[in-house]
């Protein structure tokens, strides 16, 4: 179903785009809003985003602006896929131009560095917006723009926001779902990105998969433990967004967060590895912010502890790995700490 | 404006009435018997159950078995006209009235009587005791944004009293602090039971009450019960109600609301704005604070009995007993005790904020226009789920107002350092055990609760500060000996035995339970106790 209004879109990055083709190959009309001119004059003019997905050319043109404020003046649904650290100045722009009947969908994976917030909740607190909601998922941009079958979550505690994004985005082959969970899919689309680095590290220390997978289910029942403590729906973890979006992340070579990981255990630093994937990883970032959260609470969340260890302390990869693996729990209903 | 209500009386039991039956109509009339069969189950076993508790249950019997002929024989349309039978004799008894004269004898002629008629006790034994009632008048102070509230009735908004609840002398004074800050009365809804006491109908009713049967449990009766609440409030009445439902067993602040009648002014809202009214409602957090509370002894062991649910109404306690009410109004005020009721900021139905001109804010103190969060293409509409999400933000703001605005006093704090000091000696981790047996052996020396009052006054006054709690003036100024010394008399005038007691150079508990009571009102603040 198309929208009446054109659909803003905030941010000309990988996923930025592949939503921007996906809403355009629904039908609709997308007003896309980027920091760089010349990558909106590209996509406005060639359909095209040559610097993040040089072989994907978008069905038909977006509409592309600069203002924030036209974008708030033209759509009444917009998505914002911007990095983790860029959304509350965007917001607090935004948040003098926004309408009170807009809906605004979050798809940064991301937590805020400092306050560890969720993007929903620093859309709340920059903008008068109050239907709002998350969308996470096992989503690589590459496979979306290679036309793969894939499937999405749209997190909202409003029914309204989910069957508007429902209409607009949902096709044959991107399959949109809806959830009342927003805190518990946020978190899953975040922490995950930790759980990527980790495996990759496994995996470039050589370990298969019985051994990344043994690390991958603790580390989702790392999840859940921590996104339970802020009334996350235990349900969500066993989902698209949450077991869904983990697989796909931590075992893909296609993952940001996975190829830091092998980077890492290749020997390199957190800053080397992050330099060596040129782009934004989101899960260097939001396990500094994590590691500290949790130990000023006092609790213990050891897979992200050992990530972090390793990126920001220079621990030994291999001895940290081993040493997790090693951690001693009777049963499997135990929380691996 | 209440005066207005014998006025209007008929529009509103019309129009509620209307409504109730359009909604079944339209969402449940494929299970209209059901509804039906259903009101009639609860009613029957509500009379089977607390018959002794009605005047006339005869009456209510007989009506319903009435209507439980032959219902399975009946046409749709004939269910419908049973329906409208319920339903009537339920509005019928829900609606109140309001007498101005009423209103003005009691409040400017005796406060005193006030407070009681307002209370649970028998308008005979009010008069009875009425000489010898002493006057709430300089022991309740009022405070709060007083100025900002009465702009907002000015300009023609609609008030929605939302107070915390701690115990039933609540309602009195509540409803004087109302009149004390030149507010207009407000309508409540008040115990069934109150109603059944002589002459209480006549007093009640003048007074803007309604009445609320918390024994009737039919799902038809409650949603009667919100819509009253809400046409009411179309029609610009204030109202008062306790969203927490019933009083803290436990002291502390209520963390969790009932978001039946809280989500009324936001349906009011959403109805007027779809009749193109531009009617607007705010929503008042009210604190209220007592050095000692009346029920306290009950309350307590009501709730670590865990029989809240069980006795949810309690009828039995300090409050129904004129004497001990009495008693302990005359010690508070010998001890120059005072209640504290604030008037916390008004917010709209939605938990925003609002400015002096009743216009709503977002998180950044912008004026938002709210229609667009019940606006769905381009129209107002009722969305029952959204609204939910809504009333659910809102109850947040609440309970954040009620922390910020609560007027710690100098027994709450003492109580508070005392226990936590008790439990830190326990040997048990488990509370029950710890009340129940090692409470009243311990001590505490004089100068470690000085020590951990003394770190517990900075932080709440660091806390004061920031907004974030409000304190009595002893608190802000005294030093930790003085707040203990302050605490120690209150707690030795009213209650059995005492709370804290000092006997040399130690203090010891007589009533564990009641000390964890008065510490619980700390509970939430998140306060770290030196020794």
């Amino acid at each position: 179903m198309t929208h009446a209004k054109p659909i803003g879109v905030l941010g000309t990055g990988m996923f930025g785009t592949v939503i921007s083709g996906l809403l355009l190959k629904n039908g609709n009309r997308v007003l896309m809003w980027g920091p760089d001119r010349d990558v909106l004059d590209e996509l406005s003019t060639e359909g095209k985003n040559t610097r993040y997905l040089p072989d994907y050319k978008l069905d038909s043109r977006p509409s592309v602006t600069m203002s924030l404020g036209e974008v708030c003046a033209g759509c009444d649904i917009m998505f914002s896929v911007l990095p983790a650290g860029a959304v509350r100045g965007v917001m607090a722009e935004l948040g003098s131009f926004a309408k009170t009947h807009q809906i605004m969908v979050s798809c940064t994976k991301g937590l805020e560095y400092e306050t560890l917030s969720r993007m929903t909740q620093v859309i709340r607190e920059e903008t008068p917006l109050r239907k709002v909601g998350a969308l996470s998922g096992p989503n690589l941009a590459g496979e979306i723009a290679a036309g793969a079958p894939t499937s999405t979550v749209i997190a909202s505690e409003l029914d309204e926001v989910i069957e508007e994004v429902h209409a607009v985005l949902n096709s044959k082959y991107f399959r949109v779902f809806g959830s009342h969970d927003p805190v518990g899919v946020e978190f899953c689309g975040s922490l995950k990105n930790i759980y990527a680095i980790a495996s990759g590290a496994a995996s470039g220390l050589g370990y298969g998969l019985n051994t990344r997978s043994f690390l991958l289910t603790k580390a989702l029942k790392e999840m859940q433990f921590f996104s339970l403590k802020f009334d996350a729906h235990k349900e969500t973890f066993l989902g698209i967004a949450g077991v869904g979006d983990l697989i796909a992340t931590a075992l893909s070579g296609l993952s940001r967060n996975f190829r830091f990981g092998v980077l890492v255990a290749e020997g390199k630093t957190g800053e080397e590895a992050l330099a060596a994937v040129g782009d934004t990883v989101e899960g260097y970032h939001t396990v500094k912010a994590l590691y500290h959260f949790v130990r000023e609470r006092g609790f213990r969340m050891p897979i992200a502890e050992t990530v972090y260890n390793v990126v920001y302390k220079g621990r030994d990869t291999s001895v940290a790995v081993e040493k997790l693996l090693r951690i001693n729990v009777m049963y499997e209903t135990e929380l691996y700490v | 404006m209440l005066h207005n209500l014998s006025r209007d009386r008929e529009a509103i039991v019309t129009e509620v009435k209307s409504r109730i039956v359009e909604e079944i109509r339209e969402k449940d009339s494929d299970r209209l018997l059901e509804v039906i069969n259903d009101t009639l189950y609860q009613e029957r076993e509500r009379l089977r159950r607390h018959s002794h508790l009605y005047t006339n249950p005869g009456k209510d019997r007989s009506f319903y078995k009435r209507l439980s002929k032959g219902l399975g024989n009946l046409s749709d349309k004939q269910l419908m006209n049973v329906l409208g039978d319920l339903v009537h004799n339920y509005i019928d008894e829900i609606v109140g009235n309001f007498n101005r004269l009423m209103y003005g004898i009691a409040t400017h002629a005796i406060p005193g009587g006030l407070t009681f008629m307002l209370n649970t006790m028998s308008p005979f034994r009010i008069f009875k005791n009425f000489p010898a009632i002493p006057s709430v008048d300089g022991t309740l102070l009022v405070s709060g944004r007083l100025d900002k509230l009465r702009r907002l009735k000015e300009k023609g908004g609609v008030l929605v009293h939302v107070p915390e609840h701690q115990s039933n002398l609540d309602s009195p004074v509540l409803g004087y602090s109302i009149y004390k800050a030149a507010l207009p009365p407000v309508m409540y809804g008040a115990g069934y039971n109150l109603f059944q006491m002589p002459l209480f109908p006549f007093f009640m009713g003048k007074l803007g009450a309604y009445r609320v049967d918390r024994l009737k449990t039919s799902s038809l009766y409650k949603r009667i019960l919100k819509e009253y609440a809400t046409v009411t409030l179309e029609f610009g009445y204030d109202h008062l109600f306790f969203p927490g439902g019933t009083r803290s067993r436990s002291g502390g602040i209520e963390t969790r609301l009932k978001k039946g009648l809280l989500g009324t002014a936001l349906k009011a809202y959403v109805s007027c704005r779809k009749q193109n009214k531009g009617k607007r409602f705010y929503i008042v957090p009210i604190t209220v604070s007592y050095h000692l509370t009346l029920e306290a002894s009950t309350l307590i062991e009501d709730y670590l009995k865990e029989k809240g649910k069980s006795r949810y109404i309690i009828i039995d306690d300090e409050s129904s007993k004129p004497a001990v009410i009495l008693n302990f109004m005359s010690r508070l005020i010998s001890l120059e005790g005072r209640i504290h009721v604030h008037f916390c900021d008004p917010l709209d139905p939605f938990g925003n904020s609002v400015d002096d001109d009743g216009n709503s804010l977002d998180g950044r103190g912008r004026v938002v226009d709210i229609d667009g969060y019940i606006t769905r293409d381009g129209r107002v509409v009722h969305d029952g789920q959204r609204d939910t999400v809504y009333t659910n933000e809102l109850e947040k703001r609440i309970v954040a107002s009620y922390f910020d605005n609560t007027i710690l006093l100098v027994t709450h704090v003492a109580a508070h350092v005392m226990l936590r000091l008790l439990r830190k000696k326990s040997q048990s981790g488990d509370l029950f055990k710890f009340l129940r047996e090692e409470s009243t052996t311990g001590s505490v020396p004089s100068d470690e609760m000085e020590a951990g009052l003394g770190s517990v006054l900075d932080q709440l006054r660091r806390m004061e500060r920031e907004g974030r709690v409000k304190l009595e003036p002893a608190l802000m100024q005294d030093g930790a000996f003085d707040v203990l010394m302050s605490a120690l008399k209150y707690f030795g005038v009213y209650h059995r035995d005492p709370v804290i007691q000092r006997k040399g150079n130690r203090l010891f508990t007589r009533d564990p339970n009641l000390l964890y009571y008065y510490h619980n009102r700390l509970t939430g603040y998140d306060l770290e106790v030196a020794s």
